[in-house]
């Protein structure tokens, strides 16, 4: 269950046991947010857009996700696809998203990392290796995020 | 991509050493250990130099042109973002982190952009957008006409405060 976003400008993803692409967003609070500085911590990247309905039953998920939380070394981070920032606010506003949403109006990252779809969600270990990727959102996607994070917190 | 393959070789080779490793005594481990310390260091010694030729091979001296930001005092201005425009393109556009422009604020000095450029007159603008005095959002832009001569060149882009207006200060100097 997934929403083709791009057709011929982005051919794939990056593959897992590469290093996640760096790049810097601006945050729904206005604060910029880069991703090398997450280094030594645990980062899940959703990839997300308002307009798809995967992602608006993911979200919920990681909201929950994220509330339960305990460790101070992982991270739930979202980037938007939505062309308007002023849209990922109200949306993020909407959904009560609690953890640090990231505007990519430009498509700039989801250039960077060749992203054909949404969502797609990464779980980048410490040394800003991706180790998993996992395109679209099934019910129960989350538990598999869940012990991936828990396996990366570990090591 | 050589840096890729470069590693990818190197984890190669350490799982080998490593699994040679689990069957050695342990006099034999501390040499093995020992080896795969002094083969670690060579490994980082070669990737910067092959970082440093690289650099000299994509940006040769005599058509090389170097852009930094450094930042001094910034009690009227908070540093969001910078572009930056050569003869009129869009060669560089960053976000700083809170993390990144407090760096700034205690003296570091950031290289925003390396190029290559033929000698004679070219014109450098820069926009800086963040917040102002009072908390408001700020956007100015700073321009620099300048003559590039065979031999790098090195373009300091300067935030500082005026107290005298209690506004910020956006200066262009060239080094030579």
């Amino acid at each position: 269950m997934s929403v083709m976003l791009f057709t011929d400008a982005f051919a794939g993803l990056p593959e897992t046991g590469s290093q996640a692409p760096d790049f810097a967003l601006k945050s729904n609070p206005g604060i910029n947010v880069r991703l090398s500085e997450y280094r030594g911590e645990v980062v899940l990247l959703t990839f997300w857009a308002s307009w798809c309905r995967s992602c608006r039953t993911a979200i919920p998920k990681l909201i929950e996700m994220h509330g339960a939380n305990t460790a101070d070394d992982f991270h739930i981070v979202g980037i938007s696809l939505d062309d308007d920032r002023n849209v990922t606010q109200r949306v993020s506003a909407e959904m009560n998203i609690t953890f640090p949403v990231l505007s990519d109006d430009r498509h700039n990252v989801a250039e960077l990392y060749d992203l054909p779809d949404v969502p797609v969600t990464l779980l980048v270990d410490r040394t800003g290796t991706i180790r998993f990727i996992h395109r679209g959102f099934e019910s129960g996607d989350e538990q598999l995020y869940a012990s991936e994070a828990a396996m990366l917190l570990s090591e | 991509m050589k840096f890729k393959r470069l590693n990818t070789f190197i984890r190669t080779l350490l799982t080998v050493l490593l699994l040679c490793a689990a069957q050695l005594s342990p006099a034999e481990n501390m040499a093995l250990d020992d080896e795969v310390q002094t083969l670690k260091q060579q490994v980082l010694n070669l990737n910067r130099e092959l970082f440093v030729l690289e650099e000299e091979l994509l940006f040769p001296a005599n058509t090389q042109v170097v852009v930094f930001v450094s930042m001094d005092v910034g009690k009227y201005f908070t540093l969001d973002s910078v572009e930056l425009k050569l003869d009129d393109d869009d060669v560089s556009s960053y976000l700083y982190t809170p993390r990144e422009a407090d760096a700034l604020l205690r003296g570091g000095v950031q290289r925003l952009y390396t190029g290559n450029l033929k000698t004679g007159e070219h014109e450098l603008v820069a926009l800086f957008t963040g917040k102002g005095p009072n908390g408001r959002d700020y956007r100015r832009g700073a321009t620099i006409n300048f003559e590039k001569a065979i031999g790098a060149k090195f373009i300091e882009l300067k935030i500082s405060d005026r107290d005298s207006k209690q506004q910020p200060e956006f200066v262009v100097k060239e080094w030579e």
